[in-house]
């Protein structure tokens, strides 16, 4: 009898402990404020970056502290690519994190489903539309006019090419696809890559490959208003002819690594860096001041894809590779609204140009007379120059459904899956249901 | 000796006093109900924390996905418009997803390879030659490591330009090697494949020489006495006494190849195009990639369902032959 009554017991305890933890695992946590010593503990989903970036970025996350010892922030870093998804998860549900540095589009998508905060008056009660420069502002701005997202990654995007392999090997940074055309072959000769690229994922690198020759064919003007599905076809002659560019006469003479796909990005920007390769694509400003102190002898060239026939001319892409975004389930936004105006500072932008490279577009810093590598100036100059004329990322203004299409169909074309008509039919076909 | 047992499977059935008739009053009768009742409590309060966590975790989330594919969401409105099957119609109409199927299918086939190299490495070991302890352990390694590392470094070692396999392939002039058949389409997938064997061997390895570890020596001694070689000696006893392994192992391996996904999705990413997408990747693909959480449900009801019928199949035959 004893026994039974035992067993019954720990039959009880056991069902009781298990309905408690089910019970708790839909009750949501407390107040993570820290309530007993007045700290507020904010989760802050971060991307992983070079061991450089990664540095600089902590260093000026310590000072913020230090500065504001009644906030603590808790900083998780992910795959940039992995991000996206985890923090759509998040936000979905309601939970963690309180602040997340993610893709611009994926930070628009966020603001447009009510997930993300509208910013519009911590910016007025901050006043950070005086202190950002308006093309920043602008990448984090909703069609409803709304600021949803805070950047300070402001990049131009390229190619960047071994100035001093060019020089030995007696060429010249190719600015037409005859001249690329040559200096892949010659590359290849000498058994050096021309142009390292990391494919490793979804595609996102052929945004890159695809928007830059059709700026160059369109000039900035008229590509926005292409990325903005305002005006023409990826089906126009003269846009499949500045795209087959690349996708015919760039890999016809052998200017990519056929296996790109299996690359990381992190891997094709060390193929440069070891001098495996004489050019990186798409490089970015943020890349430059690590590649540069990893040899910091070697002369590099941040360019532009070369002009296409019948084209504008050459073109820098601006964007704006990712911004904060705030919770809007978070329970601490105006301790992360404190923590976004530290980093619109003017202090802060100076530390973000020198320690991490990034070309903070925080008005009042002079990025060609920081403390940065002339690399880094030379690729920042169409930020700085009034006079500079800037196209804009393909993706920035597309649907995640489309850029991923546009990512796998990229792949698929260039290792011969689908043929060129099927690769612009279906890519055309897709565009169409955006608008 | 077969009443007796009956007697005894009947007592503890319905809770009769051992040896008694059962039907000595009515005033005896009413505590054997009531100890029945705490015997049925018992077992339900035991059964309960499983149940309440299968519920919760497994039931809910299923009932969850099954409402969500009937909808169009997009992963982020509030709004979930009721669509019907559209989304298993379309599903079924597109042939990314029938590849996708036929890959799983290969990928499976790739698994049952596993096990039988698992078992029949099992069966060496079994016989415990010289630093056995070693090779399990050794066999196990890719097992500890985890689909994300064994991921990172086969796709360090594919690399085109500084990977090792590449580097060889140069050396001995082996173009497949040379260069990555990772990023070939029509390859790719078997590269998956293999690497997936090389990683899930050392599993089924360790559960076979669980099984193996309760063969009665006996048997094979009488088979030895009786003039049975080695060969027969594995076919006659090792095999049918290891069967309800085989077919647990058999089991798994189906369901790991239904849902496989980590490995794939660090090594390609479903890619290039679409040429390595299985269900799973595809699964995740639409929901996170292309916010159709609708469809995505669709598919992740798809690997629910071919799961269970494969359980069903192999459980089944499983009990017809014990």
């Amino acid at each position: 009898m004893h026994k039974r009554t035992t067993r019954l017991g720990a039959a009880a305890v056991c069902t009781a402990l298990a309905i408690g933890s089910v019970a708790a695992c839909g009750s949501g946590g407390a107040d993570d404020a820290g309530g007993t010593d007045g700290v507020t503990t904010l989760t802050y989903w971060n991307q992983t970056a070079d061991p450089e970036t990664i540095d600089a970025v902590d260093s000026i996350l310590d000072d913020f502290m230090a500065e504001n010892p009644d906030i603590k922030v808790e900083q998780t870093r992910y795959e940039s690519d992995k991000l996206s998804p985890l923090v759509k998860n998040a936000f979905r549900s309601g939970d963690t994190p309180d602040l997340a540095y993610v893709e611009v589009s994926t930070g628009r998508e966020l603001y447009e489903a009510g997930l993300a905060q509208s910013l519009e008056d911590y910016a007025t009660e901050y006043g950070w539309k005086d202190r950002v420069a308006e093309g920043a502002l602008a990448w984090g701005t909703a069609d409803d006019g709304d600021l949803f997202g805070l950047g300070v990654e402001a990049e131009i995007n390229g190619m960047l090419w071994d100035q001093t392999a060019l020089d030995e090997l007696g060429l010249t940074v190719p600015t037409t696809v005859d001249d690329l055309a040559n200096v892949c072959q010659v590359a290849r000769a000498n058994d050096i890559v021309p142009i390292s690229s990391g494919d490793n994922g979804a595609g996102w690198i052929w945004y890159f490959y695809l928007g830059l020759p059709i700026l160059n064919l369109l000039g900035p003007e008229d590509e926005i208003a292409f990325a903005n599905h305002e005006a023409g076809a990826w089906t126009d002659p003269d846009i499949r002819a500045a795209i087959e560019t690349v996708l015919v006469t760039a890999k016809d003479a052998g200017c990519f690594i056929p296996e790109m796909s299996t690359l990381d990005n992190n891997t094709a920007i060390s193929l440069i860096e070891s001098k495996d390769a004489l050019s990186y694509f798409p490089a970015c400003t943020c890349n430059l001041e690590p590649i540069q102190s990893a040899s910091p002898d070697n002369e590099y060239y941040m360019t532009t894809w070369p002009e296409v026939p019948g084209g504008q001319g050459q073109f820098a892409m601006q964007g704006m590779g990712s911004l904060w975004v705030i919770n809007a389930n978070s329970e601490h936004q105006d301790a992360v609204a404190r923590f976004l105006d530290f980093m619109v500072s003017k202090d802060t932008g100076v530390k973000l140009v020198e320690r991490a490279g990034f070309a903070a577009p925080v008005l009042g810093i002079d990025l060609q007379s920081a403390d940065v590598s002339d690399l880094f100036k030379q690729g920042v100059e169409p930020l700085t120059d009034p006079d500079a004329e800037t196209g804009m990322s393909i993706d920035l203004k597309s649907s995640g459904e489309f850029n991923d299409l546009m990512g796998r169909l990229s792949q698929e074309v260039f290792s011969d899956q689908i043929t060129l008509d099927e690769f612009f039919d279906q890519l055309q076909a897709a565009w169409e249901n955006e608008g | 000796m077969g009443e007796r047992g009956l007697s005894i499977t009947s007592d503890h059935v319905t809770g009769a006093p051992a040896g008694g008739t059962g039907c000595s009053g009515a005033s005896r009768a009413l505590p054997g109900r009531r100890r029945a009742w705490r015997r049925r409590l018992t077992g339900l309060l035991f059964a309960a924390p499983a149940t309440a966590l299968v519920a919760v975790f497994v039931l809910y989330p299923v009932i969850g996905t099954f409402r969500i594919s009937l909808t169009d969401w997009d992963g982020f409105s509030p709004d979930r418009t009721f669509i019907g099957f559209a989304n298993y119609s379309s599903m079924f109409a597109d042939s990314v997803f029938w590849d996708s199927v036929g890959r799983n299918v290969l990928y499976i086939a790739g698994l049952f390879v596993a096990v039988t190299i698992g078992f029949l490495i099992a069966v060496l070991l079994w016989t415990r030659p010289r630093g056995w302890v070693v090779f399990r352990t050794v066999f196990l390694v890719p097992e500890m490591m985890g689909a994300s590392i064994v991921g990172i470094i086969w796709l360090q070692l594919w690399q085109p330009v500084s990977g090792g396999l590449a580097a060889i392939g140069k050396a001995l002039g082996i173009p497949f090697l040379a260069s990555s058949p990772l990023a070939n389409p029509q390859w790719a997938i078997i590269v998956l494949v293999l690497t997936q064997v090389w990683a899930s061997t050392g599993f089924y390895v360790v559960i076979s020489l669980g099984g193996l570890q309760n063969i009665d020596p006996n048997l094979l001694d009488a088979a030895s006495v009786d003039g049975a070689s080695r060969l027969q000696r594995l076919w006659h006893v090792v095999i049918p006494q290891m069967r309800p392994y085989l077919a647990l192992m058999t089991m798994l391996a189906g369901i790991a190849g239904l849902r496989a996904f980590d490995l794939v999705w660090i090594m390609t990413a479903g890619g290039p195009g679409n040429a390595t997408q299985l269900l799973g990747t595809s699964a995740y693909t639409m929901a996170f990639s292309r916010n159709e959480f609708g469809q995505a449900g669709a598919i992740a009801m798809t690997i629910v369902v071919l799961a269970l019928v494969f359980t069903a199949i192999t459980g089944r035959s499983n009990t017809r032959e014990s």
